[in-house]
């Protein structure tokens, strides 16, 4: 359902990715591991269409359409959900309109009818219930104030909300304490279904003990150097990274 | 009156507004008559402001010189909104009694059209009108005073409405000029609601006069929404008396020049205002948001609050003055101003100023202008949000947080509506 192939990106004239390849089928959990720096953001920003990620050069197929050509929101319109690193604060606009905002833009895109405004609260409320959001939290501005675990636990919100072909998780887990972790990591496992596939880029194997990775990769120098299966990762635990930022270098 | 002698120095516009004064209702009383021709030889000697004028140097009125000003004529028909609740409407300034709904009024509560109330209470509205002195274009609209308002509230509650609806059309300009008094006593609560706007060509100048004695409170909601062909000038000048407050909020999404000013007296101790301000322009539309807080008596408060976009080669002026009187100790002034530039071609002058002879004072201002941030445009888009609309919502994020005190006031949604109505109509970004 994704193919990446040889992709180079810059960013300010700097080249980050130096061609990275990558392919995902449907239905499976890829985790993507590196030292800080190698480029993991960078790659869920060029894959999610964030402008000033320069692609030069290679290709990224999707659901058999060149996913490159498409805008932000074209994408996510498509299936493709980016939960952020770093999550966005958004004053002034309050964390239900925006849900309801992007829900309807998503179905208007395909065509489809608005949600009326009182089965899309019964919706979302059937979705806070496991990830520990309260209604108080929905009227707050988008994670203006939010704690870093509410930040993240809202991000999932949005992902249970839209329901993505294909979710890109970039570190959701940094910045959580053990029962924030919990909450988030039993929040993607109750997302997973057959056909929707996963990206977690992590640091940390932690994350992964909820959500078990089909396979798992190294990032490093922008491109992937290793790839393997979920043991991989414990070993990346056991390790570390030096091995690899060395093979980069 | 007909020996009016206009210099030629004068402005064109300044020169017609002058001889226009042939204009002026018939069947005043004396002092009436004499008051406005003493406003006119005061006009006359001055005209229009010019940016030669401290208060007027980012905003020029000399667009006004190619327009072909006329009074309005004595009847125009306007089609009124048709509000409920008690509301005067006037059409070009005009008051229409058919429109209007001022019967079954609370006790303690006096709401008539300035016509009426010169015959009913030409003492009152004497010594209002004697007292003002407030600059060229207060005179211009003394010179004229076509209809307005005349509101007492005491010892009640009440939520009163005022339309003004223009009617120009056709190239010619009607110049008009209402004039509100509004008093609210001791303990008195109003809310008062006030819309302007209309259609076509024209040269709107009012003037309010507000007094809010001892313990009154008003709160004033404005929504100016005028047809981008008009002028408008609005000078609200408040008196507020110890323990009283008055609390404003407007919106400002049209007209082709606008000028907004307020003037505050703070002077009574523990007297409070507070003003929030909307402003979202585009094409080659100027705004321009001029405010003076005196904080005259000890212990006094203000806030204000005025943010905006702009888009297109729209420009905008925010002029903020604080100032706290010697002996006004314990005063606390807060002033706020921040722009959101959309487009490359649009200008803001913003600037807000303190002046302070008082001990123990706590003031503070401050202005920012910038772009949208791009981090949160993309999460937006990221979530699907198409851009244009993912635009709107940052901007109205942005913007209508001003309301955010005043919204348990009725008509505070018709200002959060009005916002979304202008952004409905954002182009896409460059
Ligand atoms: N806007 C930018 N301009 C220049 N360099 C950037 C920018 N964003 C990221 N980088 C650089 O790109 C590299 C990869 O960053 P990133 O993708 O965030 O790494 P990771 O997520 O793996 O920690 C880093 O060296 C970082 O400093
Ligand atoms: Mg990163």
């Amino acid at each position: 359902m994704l193919e990446v192939k040889n992709l180079s990106a810059s960013v300010d004239g700097k080249e980050i990715l130096k061609g990275l390849d990558l392919a995902m089928g449907s239905g499976e959990v890829h985790a993507i591991m590196g030292p800080n720096g190698s480029g993991k953001s960078t790659l869920s920003y060029v894959l999610a269409g964030r402008d000033g990620y320069e692609v030069t050069g290679g290709s990224v197929t999707y659901m058999g359409k060149d996913l490159l050509a498409m805008n932000a929101e074209t994408r996510a319109a498509e299936g493709v959900f980016l939960a952020f690193q770093y999550p966005v604060e958004i004053p002034g606009v309050s964390s239900m309109n925006f849900l309801k905002t992007a829900f309807n833009s998503v179905r208007a895109a395909k065509g489809e009818e608005p949600m009326d405004a009182m089965d899309f609260l019964k919706f979302v409320r059937e979705k806070t219930k496991t990830l520990d959001i309260s209604d108080e939290m929905l009227k707050r501005a988008v994670n203006v104030g939010f704690s870093g675990g509410e930040k993240k636990r809202n991000e999932m919100l949005q992902m249970a909300v839209l329901n993505p072909v294909l979710a890109i998780l970039d570190e959701t887990d940094s910045g959580l304490d053990v029962d924030a972790l919990r909450i988030v990591g039993e929040g993607v496992t109750g997302l997973r279904t057959p056909n929707n596939s996963m990206l977690v880029i992590t640091h940390y194997q932690r994350l992964l003990d909820y959500i078990v990775p089909d396979f798992v990769h190294v990032l490093s120098g922008g491109r992937i150097v290793k790839s393997g299966g979920k043991d991989l990762a414990l070993e990346l635990e056991a390790n570390g990274y030096a091995e690899y930022s060395a093979e980069a270098a | 009156m007909s020996t009016q002698q206009i210099l030629p120095e004068l402005s064109p516009a300044s020169q017609a507004l002058v001889a226009m004064h042939g204009g002026v209702p018939s069947g005043d009383a004396d002092w009436l008559a004499a008051l406005r021709a003493d406003a006119l030889a005061r006009f006359g000697q001055t005209g229009l402001p010019t940016p030669k004028l401290e208060d007027w140097k980012y905003t020029d009125l000399k667009a006004l010189n190619g327009a072909n000003l006329v009074r309005p004529v004595d009847a125009p028909a306007a089609n009124f909104g048709g509000q409920a609740g008690h509301r005067l409407c006037f059409a070009d300034g005009r008051y229409v009694a058919a429109a209007s709904k001022v019967d079954d009024l609370p006790g303690g509560v006096t709401f008539l059209s300035l016509s009426e109330a010169f015959m009913d209470m030409p003492d009152v509205l004497r010594s209002h009108l004697e007292t003002a002195d407030a600059g060229a274009l207060a005179d211009l609209n003394a010179a004229y005073l076509d209809g307005g308002a005349v509101i007492i509230v005491d010892g009640a509650e009440v939520t009163l409405a005022l339309e003004f609806l223009a009617t120009g059309e056709g190239s010619q300009m009607s110049a008009f000029h209402p004039r509100n008094i509004v008093i609210v006593k001791n303990g008195a609560q109003l809310t008062l609601l006030e819309s302007q706007g209309g259609g076509g060509v024209y040269f709107a100048n009012h003037v309010t006069s507000i007094a809010v004695e001892d313990g009154g409170r008003l709160n004033h909601v404005k929504a100016f929404n005028h047809s981008s062909e008009a002028f408008h000038t609005s000078l609200t000048q408040v008196h507020i008396g110890a323990d009283g407050y008055y609390g404003s909020a407007v919106l400002d999404t049209d007209g082709k020049l606008l000028r907004n000013e307020i003037r505050i007296e703070l002077a009574g101790e523990g007297a409070e205002t507070s003003l929030a301000g909307a402003y979202l322009a585009r094409g080659g539309r100027h705004t321009d948001h001029t405010t003076r807080i005196d904080h005259l008596a000890a212990n006094t408060t203000s806030r204000q609050i005025f943010r905006g976009a702009l888009d297109g080669k729209a420009r905008a002026v925010f002029q903020g003055n604080i100032v706290v009187a010697e002996g006004a100790d314990g005063s606390d002034g807060r002033l706020a101003n921040n722009t959101i530039m959309l487009s490359e071609g649009c200008e803001i002058d913003t600037k807000p100023q303190l002046e302070i002879y008082a001990d123990e004072v706590k003031c503070a201002h401050g202005s920012t202008v910038g772009e949208l941030d791009d981090e949160a445009l993309f999460y937006l888009r990221s979530r699907g949000v198409p851009e244009t609309q993912a635009r709107a919502m940052l901007v109205e994020g942005f913007v209508a947080t001003v309301f955010d005190e005043f919204d348990s006031l009725e008509g505070v949604q018709q200002l959060r509506d009005g916002i979304a109505d202008w952004l409905a109509g954002l182009e896409p970004g460059a």
